[in-house]
């Protein structure tokens, strides 16, 4: 089975195409607002260097965020128009599992964090048991104080450490923002090197494989990106006009 | 040689629709998921809510679009797709599905001006039209006057130069407390007023050129409304809702009947959802009547955002640069290759009238 994977969630616009554990290929570049024009000739150019064709991909994969709301909705737009052209499955990946999938072999806590901009981040607790993901937590946009906090809670409640891993990781960008508050704040941390701030078209493809195998897909009728924020509009309704009208 | 079948796709504003057109000009489906119910409470498009909702609605209206017509994707001959002008967030939605479908299918992709398919909505109804003609396109989006001299070629002679028509109507219904949209309320409700009952100002009825102004006239009504409460009177809806009616409509005909003579036409089309305003209609129709001239406007669902318009006008475009001029069969040898949009095509939420000629 080949499946071609990306994510636009991030200033990367990522691409890998592989069989189960065996990747043919990734390419990715830095495309701030690009994503549009960047990703489908950068799949074009993926597939002819492996010498493949759109037609013999059997699945799409995309990360649906949190992240950029355009740079999301591009990549699960074009997901979709693909899947629905090939008349194959299409499956969606948190980004944020795809960022901390290099880390399965850490016992303890990992905490994924990302710019959120206006002053958050969009994060999501884990922890890997026998290399397999399990969530602690879902998507949510808070500020990185409120995250230091949360993370504390949590690592203390946790029993069972594995040996030698008491450390927190943290990984993504915005480490890149917030690397000295996190250091200060939470206990035992450790930092992913910058390598691991953005999330790769290959861990989407991974971890839609595991999915794939469980016999589990979505439907491109009804995907939609994680977005873990109300639209600005909506925000303010809820705050000033919404407790009224209920 | 075969009908030509295009899929349409259209997601420039708060309409998620799709559409297959065979030629052109017989419409198989025309399907349109109106958003205006997520946007009511905020009395007007929010523009991250409808890109939100065109991605959970895209998937759906394209498979009910083909439905409908009775065709699967490997009977369609091309994809086009609203490329601008439009809400960037939004045209991003409808651009990547029909990328990702035309590049996954080997289809052609048609890139559209959403203004000309406008226009173009009035060949799918009227299929003897033929240019010259002037069209006046209005909507909750733009206000527009073109000089179409054929297919393809496009004189923009006038736009507004602040708010759209559609957007008056819209901000001057939510000042009153009369709804969401504005414009088919404050339409109704002027039927039952006196156009005269108040004199509103003709913004730039009197200037040479061609551009639309309406930020002042939504500012008279504000002042009249707050003038009138301070003294303490009732405010008669159906008539200051005529009379602001009258004075937009007013300064349209009037330059739209100048361009006509000054590009010595004997045709007018009405475009966009405003077009659907009854009152415009009736007027322009009775002024060029009366000069031996004759006025053209689709029906109501293909005034308002709508998917058929957006595959006539793919099929326009690419018909006008195929030879021999009629085309059909699944080759993409058919096409010119300048009319095929390239994979790196993006959304263009400013794009003019003038590029697509
Ligand atoms: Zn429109």
């Amino acid at each position: 089975m080949l499946v071609l994977a990306f994510d636009t969630s991030m200033p990367f616009c990522t691409v890998a195409v592989g069989r189960k554990g065996a990747l043919l290929g990734e390419r990715s570049i830095y495309a701030p607002q690009g994503h549009m024009q960047k990703l489908l000739p950068l799949i074009d150019l993926l597939l002819s260097d492996i010498g493949c064709d759109i037609k013999d991909i059997d699945a799409v994969a995309v990360g649906l965020g949190p992240g950029s709301f355009t740079g999301l909705r591009i990549g699960v737009s074009i997901a979709k128009g693909l899947a629905q052209g090939l008349n194959r499955p299409i499956v969606g990946v948190s980004s944020l599992d795809a960022l901390v999938k290099p880390f399965s072999s850490h016992g303890g806590l990992i905490c994924a964090v990302v710019d959120a901009k206006r002053k958050e981040v969009y994060s999501r607790f884990y922890r890997f048991s026998n290399q397999n993901i399990q969530h602690l937590t879902d998507h949510e946009a808070l500020s990185p104080e409120k995250l230091c906090d949360k993370l504390n809670e949590m690592n203390l409640s946790i029993p069972n450490k594995a040996e030698g891993s008491n450390e927190v990781i943290l990984v993504g960008d915005a480490l890149k923002l917030y690397i000295s508050l996190f250091q200060e704040k939470i206990k035992g941390a450790e930092f992913a090197s910058p390598d691991f701030y953005y999330p790769k078209a290959s861990n989407i493809m991974d971890l839609a494989f595991d999915r794939l195998e469980s016999g589990e897909c979505d439907n491109y009728l009804t995907l939609v990106p994680i977005y873990a924020r109300l639209s600005i509009a909506e925000e303010v309704w809820e705050k000033t006009i919404g407790p009224r009208a209920k | 040689m075969g009908e030509m079948l295009i899929l349409g796709i259209e997601t420039s504003c708060d309409e998620t629709a799709a559409a297959v057109v065979a030629d052109g000009k017989r419409i198989l489906s025309n399907v349109v998921a109106s958003q205006v119910e997520w946007h009511r409470k905020f009395s007007g498009v929010v523009p991250e809510i409808a890109s939100r909702k065109h991605v959970e609605l895209i998937g759906p209206v394209i498979e009910e679009a083909l439905l409908e017509a009775n065709v699967t994707l490997d009977d369609i001959d091309a994809i086009a797709v609203t490329r601008g002008p439009g809400l960037v967030g939004a045209l991003l939605v409808g651009l990547g599905v029909a990328k990702g479908l035309a590049y996954a299918t080997k289809l052609p992709l048609i890139c559209v001006n959403h203004i000309e398919a406008h226009i173009l909505a009035n060949f799918l109804e009227h299929p003897k039209l033929k240019p010259p003609l002037i069209a006046l396109v209005v909507s909750g989006g733009h206000t527009a006057l073109v000089y179409m001299k054929d297919f393809g070629k496009y004189e923009v002679l006038g736009e507004t130069l602040d708010d759209a028509a559609g957007e008056a109507f819209d901000k001057v219904a939510k000042f009153l407390g009369l709804g969401y949209p504005g414009g088919p309320i404050v339409d109704e409700l002027a039927a039952k007023g006196d156009s005269e009952a108040i004199n509103f100002p003709r913004a730039m009825i009197k200037t040479k050129n061609y551009d639309f102004s309406l930020s002042g006239l939504k500012t008279a009504v504000l002042n009249y409304v707050s003038q009138q409460r301070d003294k303490g009177k009732e405010i008669d809806i159906p008539d200051l809702c005529a009379s602001f009616q009258a004075a937009v409509i007013d300064v349209q005909i009037y330059k739209t009947l100048r361009a006509v003579r000054e590009k010595d036409v004997n045709k007018v089309v009405l475009a966009g959802g405003v077009a659907a305003n009854k009152s415009l209609r009736e007027r322009l129709k009775n002024e060029m009547n009366r000069q031996g001239k004759e006025l053209f406007y689709p029906s109501h669902s293909l005034c308002t955002d709508n998917a058929a318009m957006i595959a006539c006008a793919g099929y326009y475009r690419v018909h006008r640069s195929c030879l021999p001029p009629a085309i059909g069969g699944r080759q993409t040898g058919e096409f010119k290759e300048e009319r095929v949009c390239p994979l790196d095509a993006n959304a263009e939420p400013n794009l003019s009238l003038i590029d697509e000629v």
